[in-house]
């Protein structure tokens, strides 16, 4: 019986000496710490950025070599956070760090970060002040998780993911679809209830799946005059849909980035939800042009797009990849009417021998934030894709200097209130894509942008992951992804059909080019 | 009497321990000499990482704990003896189950070899290099579940039918589509020794709905497959009959033992061999019946085992990918796989040990051009295979390419992880070396490799593989595009780099295979680059045809000459052309002892680009 006590009083006493040694509150002796005057080197970098009040913990790695480490978290009202730690991997607390910064919009944020050496003396670095914003972030961000793709592909999935927590949930899986493609998933007005996805090829063919307040269907975008869907943007009022079809190809670099992409045609059209009829004009859809990336304008009074000339135009002994160039353009579109006015060049980026891409017009209609590198459409694939934000009130336009960096960045989706984004880049390493969020004031300016929040930050440089197409919406995604699935599998599919209005057929590819 | 009884007894168990130590000896030596597990290991490539987050996967579907247990088992075909070794131990496990499972109900029936019947037929399953072993440990949980439940289940109603519903949904959350082989075990058995009606209703009910539940409500799973998973799909490999055997045995022993009863009286009346050998309990019919299990067992093997081709690819690949060059040079003589990416690999091997513009004739190039590059419609099947290649070639950006086309295809398999994480050394992006490192860290068998190769991300590295030295001299420093379907294309601007003597060989071997005289002579002076202490046989042979053909003798050969000795056989060679007025039908016989020259190879097996 004694042996039994002995190894019961044991067994509760090591992990309870266990824990008590790990979480040794081991107050530094504040007034005798050494004073080290610079910031300390923290991964990710979470040093002077601004914050959204809804997000979740910035945790983070302490970079500096010690033996224990004490993290103080302020603000000007509401109770500290004190983080004791043997390991520099900094778990801020859930509840306190909601309360703290939800309490503190609008106003700074301290981070200080203590360190002991091994002969037990402490250093204070100089505290790191970030900004809590005074406007909330919408509550989930969905993307497309991917590995690194070329022609193959195989598992992939959108996931929806909320910011004030780690919560990532998958709603579809190609897995469950046959294995297909899916991708340029899209919502209205940043509603969840309101979404559309592409699917193409596996075993249930090529189609979009549109949920719409509930309801889910399959439709088969393809027409007499155009290959499936690809690029959109939903015009405001829900019932329109503005796509672009890409007849895309890839070439590969024996030098530098490997991929490369072109269109070798494209057009843009609107297909009508209600309807379900696609239309277009020879304004957006031009045979001498290849159109591509429509946004619609917040108002839904303009069009926007970016537009190159077609390569029939190019010498066809030669790859014309670097001298695709295209230029921002607009038209007016009155919807009641179904007409369109007249053709705009808004940025004319050729001319300066550059290309726009993924223009995206700010929720208040004033702003056009996109990326120029040095050619074609895929700024993903060219390290110099820099953002550049254009004043429509204007027509002025300058590099978006605190959210660029010297590797690509790409694609990027404005909050519904307009004051942050949320952008694809490839900073950290020039190869894998990461969601970083950035905040706009309301002079304009971007803030240093910081990225998605993760639980462990480390799964940043270990797991083989793609953040895809971020897309900001205001809620949880609610459609069940069994009813995705359902639809994706279903037999029943629309067909889209083609305005009458449209007489031109689809146009061949240009034939006899060597690339 | 109570010791004669102890003495049967412990008599009895020498015996079974006996056999069963003599079927796994034999399970064991044939899986390791036989099959061979190493090539299981080179065909599937099972992933499996000691890390939270993978693991953590695995949960979120169902059949994804015996997912994880199967790549993490499988792991072990690795080495060929762990492989094996694994195998035995499974087969072992599965007849153990098996024997529980019938003597269940019939502890007193003489089930000698019986339960070894499962695993003969695994050991058939297993002699296709593509099974999985997730069939397998399905298997062996199906089979637990059931002991489980014919040992403990209650005998009232609702209690047992509870107990049915728990152990049903475990095992289908653990191993998916199995679950069903166990619904279909229980719901036979509980009819013949429990026959309650409703409640099989309700079992039979049950089972069917659970999985279209599950897939309607908590999974992302197609309710298509939610059924067939780990029974009769698992990714792209679908089941034979062999496997539908397997399942129905089990169904099918516990009908035939219950339907046994009622004419047992019957046939043990008569005296015929079928019934002194099904009951007979002495130890020559014992014998007799185990030998009968193992020309069973040597049938099954030898049906299941027609893959010479595919074992031959396997072997050759594997010696491939630990470039053991001669091996696979004397591999593809003794095996003479007819494949074209077999070729492709002869051709590497031939570079990698020195021979190729010497020797590449002396092994037969019945697939041409396509014997220097893989085909394209074998890049998808193969393409770690494709872009090891480039990586010999120099060309890192295409190697890149191909691997990540691997990933995709086959998953992040630490060769894959491997050839992302040379890559990335090479192109200087350490971040993401270091990324592919830490996996392989985290593997099985390649955590060394990763340790070692982590030295090369340091500012000033201890450690730099002189391959990787060279690798970086032949890099090709322009851009040039490169057309997936014709990768050759490349080797004519790797030419420029004058270290590369791949590109150099691989050029000229493209050039011979494709009758382009004009552009080995061309380029015949770059031999002086690379310190060839004479002309390549396979060169002299094409100068002595040109000359023959131009009448050209304005080669430029600086210091070199060709061999008397490929002269005099040019000469032979020609005279007997002449001597049959150059049919080539005629003078084949005569020309074969010719057949290791480029001569040959151009007069039998060259065909003009497009035919």
């Amino acid at each position: 019986m004694q042996k039994y006590t002995v190894f019961l009083v044991l067994t509760l006493c090591i992990p309870v000496f266990i824990i008590c040694s790990d979480n040794a509150k081991e107050t530094p002796d504040l007034e005798n710490s050494r004073s080290v005057e610079r910031k300390p080197i923290i991964y990710p970098d979470y040093t002077d950025i601004t914050i959204p009040p809804n997000i979740a913990p910035i945790n983070f790695i302490i970079q500096e070599k010690a033996s224990f480490y004490y993290v103080h978290i302020s603000s000007e009202t509401g109770k500290d956070i004190h983080i004791f730690n043997r390991t520099p991997n900094i778990t801020i607390p859930m509840k306190q760090w909601q309360r703290l910064i939800s309490r503190n919009s609008g106003k700074p944020l301290f981070l200080t970060i203590f360190v002991r050496d091994n002969k037990g003396i402490w250093s204070r670095f100089t505290k790191i002040k970030n900004q809590i914003a005074g406007e909330k972030i919408d509550s989930h961000l969905v993307y497309r998780i991917i590995k690194p793709l070329y022609v193959y592909y195989s598992k992939m999935g959108l996931y929806d993911r909320n910011l004030s927590t780690y919560d990532e949930r998958p709603f579809v899986l190609n897995t469950s679809m046959g294995h297909n493609c899916i991708n340029c998933h899209s919502f209205h007005r940043h509603n969840p209830e309101r979404m559309m996805f592409h699917s193409r090829a596996g075993a249930v063919g090529t189609s979009m799946i549109l949920a719409y307040d509930g309801d889910v269907s399959k439709i088969d975008t393809k027409t007499t005059f155009n290959p499936p869907t690809a690029y959109r943007s939903w015009h405001p009022d829900g019932e329109i849909i503005a796509f672009s079809y890409n007849v895309v190809k890839q070439f590969f670099h024996a030098v530098g980035e490997n991929r490369g992409v072109y269109d070798r045609a494209s057009d843009v059209l609107l297909y009508n939800i209600k309807t379900n009829t696609i239309t277009t004009s020879p304004k957006i859809s031009s045979k001498e042009y290849m159109e591509t990336y429509p946004e619609w304008a917040p108002d839904g009074k303009y069009l926007y797009f970016c537009r190159t000339p077609g390569l029939e135009s190019y010498d066809r002994h030669e790859h014309p990849y670097k001298n695709i160039k295209y230029d921002l353009m607009r038209i007016v579109y009155d919807q009641e009417n179904d007409s369109w006015g007249e053709l705009e060049t808004v940025l004319p980026a050729s001319e300066s021998g550059l290309s726009v891409a993924h223009p995206k017009i700010s929720p208040d209609g004033n702003y056009i934030l996109f990326c120029l590198s040095e050619y074609g459409n895929f700024p993903l694939y060219s390290a110099e894709s820099d953002f550049y934000l254009l004043d429509t009130r204007t027509k002025n336009y300058h590099k978006a200097e605190n959210i660029n960096s010297d590797q690509a960045e790409s694609y990027h989706c404005w909050s519904s209130n307009g004051r942050w984004i949320v952008f694809s880049t490839k900073r950290p390493d020039g190869l894998f894509t990461y969601a970083y969020l950035g905040y706009f004031d309301s002079d304009g300016q971007f803030r240093k942008p910081f990225i998605l929040p993760q639980k462990n930050p480390n799964v940043n440089k270990t797991l083989i992951r793609i953040y895809n197409v971020p897309e900001l919406v205001n809620g949880p995604i609610k459609i069940q992804p069994q009813k995705l699935i359902q639809a994706a599998w279903s037999d029943n599919i629309i067909k889209a059909e083609l305005d009458p209005k449209v007489d031109k057929q689809m146009e061949g590819q240009p034939e006899g080019t060597i690339y | 009497m109570a010791k004669i009884k102890n003495f049967s007894q412990r008599k009895e168990k020498i015996r079974n321990m006996s056999f069963t130590f003599l079927m796994l000896s034999l399970y064991f030596f044939y899986l390791l000499l036989r099959i061979n597990p190493k090539l299981i290991y080179q065909s599937q490539q099972p992933v499996f990482f000691f890390d939270k987050s993978f693991i953590g996967d695995f949960f979120s579907y169902p059949g994804g704990i015996n997912d994880l247990l199967s790549d993490f088992l499988s792991q072990f075909f690795y080495h060929g003896w762990t492989g094996a070794l694994l195998l035995t131990l499974l087969f072992w496990l599965i007849s153990w189950n098996t024997k529980s499972f019938i003597q269940a109900k019939n502890e007193n029936r003489p089930v000698f070899y019986l339960p070894w019947i499962p695993s003969v037929l695994l050991l058939g399953l297993h002699s296709d290099y593509r099974f999985p072993l997730v069939f397998t440990t399905g298997l062996l949980l199906t089979l637990l579940s059931v002991n489980i439940y014919i040992r403990l289940a209650p005998s009232k109603s609702v209690l047992r039918f509870l107990f049915y519903i728990l152990l049903y949904t475990v095992l289908f959350y653990l191993s998916a589509g199995q679950a069903l082989v166990f619904s279909i075990i229980i719901i036979i058995y509980d009819a013949l020794y429990f026959r309650r009606i409703i409640i099989l209703l309700l079992y039979v009910l049950f089972a069917a709905l659970l999985p279209w539940l599950a897939a309607s409500t908590m999974f992302i799973v197609h309710v298509k497959d939610v059924y067939s998973l780990h029974l009769t799909s698992f990714a792209e490999y679908k089941v034979n009959w062999v496997s539908l055997v397997l399942y129905s045995f089990f169904p099918f022993i516990l009908l035939f033992f219950r339907l046994e009863k009622y004419v047992k009286i019957k046939i043990k009346n008569t005296n015929s061999l079928f019934t002194r050998l099904w009951y007979g309990t002495s130890t020559g019919k014992r014998i007799l019946q185990g030998i009968i299990l193992l020309l069973v067992a040597g049938m099954m093997a030898m049906y299941s085992f027609d893959k010479k081709n595919e074992k031959a690819f396997l072997r050759i690949d594997c010696y491939a990918r630990f470039r053991e060059w001669d091996k696979l040079l004397d591999a593809a003589v003794k095996y003479k796989p007819n494949l074209y990416h077999v070729q492709y690999q002869i051709n590497r091997a031939l570079y990698h040990s020195g021979r190729l513009l010497d020797e590449m004739f002396s092994f037969p190039q019945p697939v041409g051009i396509d014997g220097i590059f893989m085909p394209h419609d074998m890049h998808g099947l193969y393409p770690l295979q494709h872009s090891d290649v480039f990586f010999d070639l120099g060309l890192v950006n295409e190697t890149e390419h191909w691997a990540y086309e691997a990933v995709s295809i086959s998953g992040d398999t630490p060769w894959n992880l491997q050839q992302l994480a040379l890559v990335n050394i090479l192109k200087e992006q350490r971040s993401i070396a270091a990324r592919f490192l830490g996996l392989l860290r985290k593997t099985m068998w390649h955590k060394s490799w990763a340790m070692e190769y982590f030295k090369c991300l340091s500012d000033s590295p201890d450690f730099k593989p002189a391959e990787l030295e060279y690798k970086k001299s032949i890099m090709p420093e322009s851009d040039f595009l490169i057309p997936p379907n014709e990768p050759q294309q490349c080797l004519s601007y790797l030419l420029q780099n004058r270290n590369n003597k791949m590109a150099f060989e691989y050029f000229m071997a493209y050039c011979l295979l494709s009758g382009d005289l004009d552009e080995i002579i061309k380029n015949i002076h770059l031999l002086n680059n690379f310190n060839y202490p004479q002309i390549p046989r396979h060169l002299e042979e094409v100068i002595l045809v040109y000359i023959q053909l131009t009448g050209r003798k304005d080669i430029p050969l600086p210091g070199r000459q060709i061999s008397p000795k490929t002269v005099q056989r040019f000469i032979e060679f020609n005279n007997i052309l002449k001597k049959y007025n150059r049919n080539k039908k005629a003078a084949y016989n005569e020309l074969k002892k010719y057949n290791n020259t480029y001569w040959f190879y151009a007069f039998y097996y060259y065909k003009p680009m497009g035919q």
